[in-house]
């Protein structure tokens, strides 16, 4: 297979009338998403849409989403998932990196685009296709194309140019200096992962896929690209069904889902609030996870109660596609302190431990983990000083145009030759599977005219976070600065994942000998403070511990 | 029991004291608006049993009690109501 687009295609060639998505109420065949898709793509091409180009979508996770992706593949353009969840003047700034020629959205994003389109101040916006029936936009934006426009053009297969190469997506995270970064992932990225997803988990058109994380998200490219290569049956999450446990665990069973993929905090979660039953979800076959280290405890709970499950065990970040490698939990551990690697690399990856001097450390020795082999992107939208920062030549072949990717996650190698996570080389955190640098929040709660100096870290936590963000701030003087008033503030610049939830005004900031902040102190002080609100409130440290135990 | 006003009220302020949130009225959408989402909802729970000294059940609480104040406020009364009855 050379581009993503024609899985769709073959799929619809072969069992058109098969169902592919599953939302809610809503379902569509691979036949309906084929032709709505070569619909659209027309009206991409006709609002000037060439090769290369990008198209933002600013659409919640849905059927119309998922049209929209492959639309764009289709008019051999670029599609940049916007998260419609944050804030808009954080996204405006990612629509003017990307540089987008198109933006696909519905009125249910209306009021964000309208945001969006003021937070513009002068600069050109997309022209917009309108993805349902009338649109009440201001700022002088008018749709280039409605949904009514779209269905009268011609749903016959149209020609693409694009190969393996071209661009897939431009995925945003959170960047140190308080600017996001694209990363570009190629077609032939992941479908090298998605070949060896169908080989290794054996995926079938039996299969009944979740489609859980939001499509900024790179897991729901495995979900969506796997599904529709196997020809198997995609079903979204809802996003209100994501907030209760019980219904997130009443969704999987109801639905009888075959594979679940989702990050630990959300089964950390499912388990903290023990609404799995024995023996659960009869029809289940696998549960994958991605993203975070998931405690050991949790995964006892949930390897106890479903012995008919298979439990795997991904790692890798947005950069290298998906997942870099894969580790099958074979029986359930024996104790809580069992530690569970991140396994071999999957087909054409490979993983290096090295030191500082990019050498292969001895076993059991700290050192970088990097990741070499086809899935590493071809480096970050328009940055290449990032770009040529953290992808780096190889090692072993100085001399070819092989790289390797160091993904700021410290690493050792086990005395059984697994790899195990130990911790990070930089302030980047994961919270419920995000991954967040401090340093975009520090930046952005710095350039607020009311603070003096910001510092923001993290500690560990034991709820479903994995790690509470901590601000410490100095307001300006003669400023009457709440927390209430910056928390505010600063959620209409990031979005609710990346806001802190422990804060601290302080007269001066803590400073070490060389006249930098004493982030170790700063941490300890956060830390105390949550030990004694713990302590100070045995009602809610019985309930802990009973979610717990 | 407390009338559903009171009750309200004493949502928005966990809400403001301890999740930082300030809402704009008892019946903005808070799912939509995305003050509640995974975390910040079983947070909010937490702290609601906290204040009002109770437990909530899980398993009967829906989508729809979280929807907004006024629907937190309906909540508590009713799981309070059903606490005091056992």
């Amino acid at each position: 297979m050379k581009r993503l687009q024609d899985w769709l295609t073959l799929q619809a060639e072969r069992r058109p009338e098969a169902c592919a998505v599953v939302f809610g109420r809503q379902r569509a065949t691979y036949g309906e998403i084929e032709m709505a898709s070569n619909r659209l793509a027309r009206a991409l091409r006709a609002a000037g849409c060439r090769r290369g180009d990008r198209v933002a979508l600013l659409l919640p996770k849905s059927i119309q989403a998922l049209i929209g992706l492959f639309a764009a593949l289709k008019a051999d353009c670029i599609y940049v998932p916007l998260d419609t969840a944050s804030p808009a003047a954080r996204l405006r700034r990612m629509l003017v990196a990307s540089d987008s020629r198109c933006l696909l959205a519905n009125g249910s994003t209306a009021a964000l685009l309208n945001e969006m389109a003021g937070h513009a101040r002068g600069s050109a916006m997309p022209r917009v296709g309108w993805m349902d029936g009338g649109a009440t936009l201001h700022h002088g934006l008018t749709p280039e194309f409605y949904w009514g426009d779209v269905l009268r053009l011609s749903a016959a297969a149209l020609d693409s140019a694009n190969n393996e190469t071209d661009p897939v997506h431009i995925l945003f995270t959170s960047g140190s200096t308080g600017i996001p970064k694209g990363v570009v992932i190629t077609h032939a990225n992941v479908i090298h992962f998605v070949e060896w997803g169908i080989r290794y988990f054996g995926i079938s058109a039996s299969d009944r896929i979740s489609g859980h994380p939001p499509l900024h998200f790179d897991l729901s490219t495995f979900d969506i690209y796997g599904a529709v290569a196997g020809g198997a049956q995609l079903h979204l999450v809802p996003p209100e069904v994501n907030i209760l446990p019980h219904q997130l665990a009443a969704f999987i069973r109801d639905s009888e889902l075959t594979q679940w993929f989702s990050v630990p905090s959300i089964l950390n979660h499912m388990a903290r609030f023990a609404v799995i039953r024995t023996n659960d979800f009869p029809s289940l076959r696998r549960l994958l996870w991605c993203g975070e280290k998931f405690p050991t405890p949790a995964l006892i709970y949930w390897m106890r109660r479903l012995p008919h499950v298979e439990f795997f065990n991904l790692y890798g970040p947005t950069e290298t596609t998906i997942a870099s490698s894969c580790y099958r939990v074979p029986q359930c551990p024996e104790s809580d302190t069992v530690e569970i690697p991140i396994g071999e690399p999957c087909d054409g990856e490979r993983l290096l431990v090295l030191d500082e001097t990019m050498r292969p450390v001895a076993l059991g020795q700290a050192g970088d983990l990097h990741v070499a082999g086809v899935g590493l992107s071809p480096g970050y939208w328009r940055d290449p000083q990032k770009t040529r920062e953290v992808f780096l030549p190889h090692p072993e072949r100085p001399d070819s145009s092989d790289r390797v990717y160091r993904t700021g996650d410290l690493a050792k190698i086990g005395d059984d030759g697994s790899i195990y996570l130990i911790g990070r080389s930089d302030s980047q955190i994961k919270s419920r599977g995000y991954r967040i640098e401090l340093g975009e929040i520090e930046t952005t709660a710095h350039a607020l005219p009311e603070v003096q100096e910001a510092a923001v870290v993290a500690i560990d936590s034991p709820g479903l976070e994995g790690a509470t963000i901590c601000c410490a701030f100095v307001p300006c003087p003669g400023s009457e600065l709440s927390t209430l008033f910056l928390k505010k503030q600063l959620a209409e610049l990031l979005p609710h994942y990346m806001l802190p939830s422990r804060w601290m005004v302080l007269d001066r900031m803590p400073r070490n000998s060389h006249g930098k902040v004493d982030r170790p102190s700063l941490k300890e002080q956060f830390r105390r403070a949550a030990v004694h609100e713990r302590s100070a409130v045995p009602v809610q440290g019985e309930k802990e511990a009973a979610h717990v135990a | 029991m407390l009338p559903e006003v009171e009750l309200a009220c004493e949502v928005q302020a966990v809400l403001s004291e301890k999740l930082m949130v300030q809402v704009a009225s008892p019946d903005t959408d808070l799912l939509e608006t995305g003050v509640l989402d995974s975390l910040t909802a079983v947070q909010l729970l937490l702290h609601l049993e906290e204040r009002f000294g109770f437990k909530v059940a899980m398993e009967e609480v829906e989508i729809e009690d979280l929807r907004s104040i006024r629907a937190l406020g309906r909540l508590i009364g009713r799981q309070k109501a059903a606490c005091a009855a056992v």
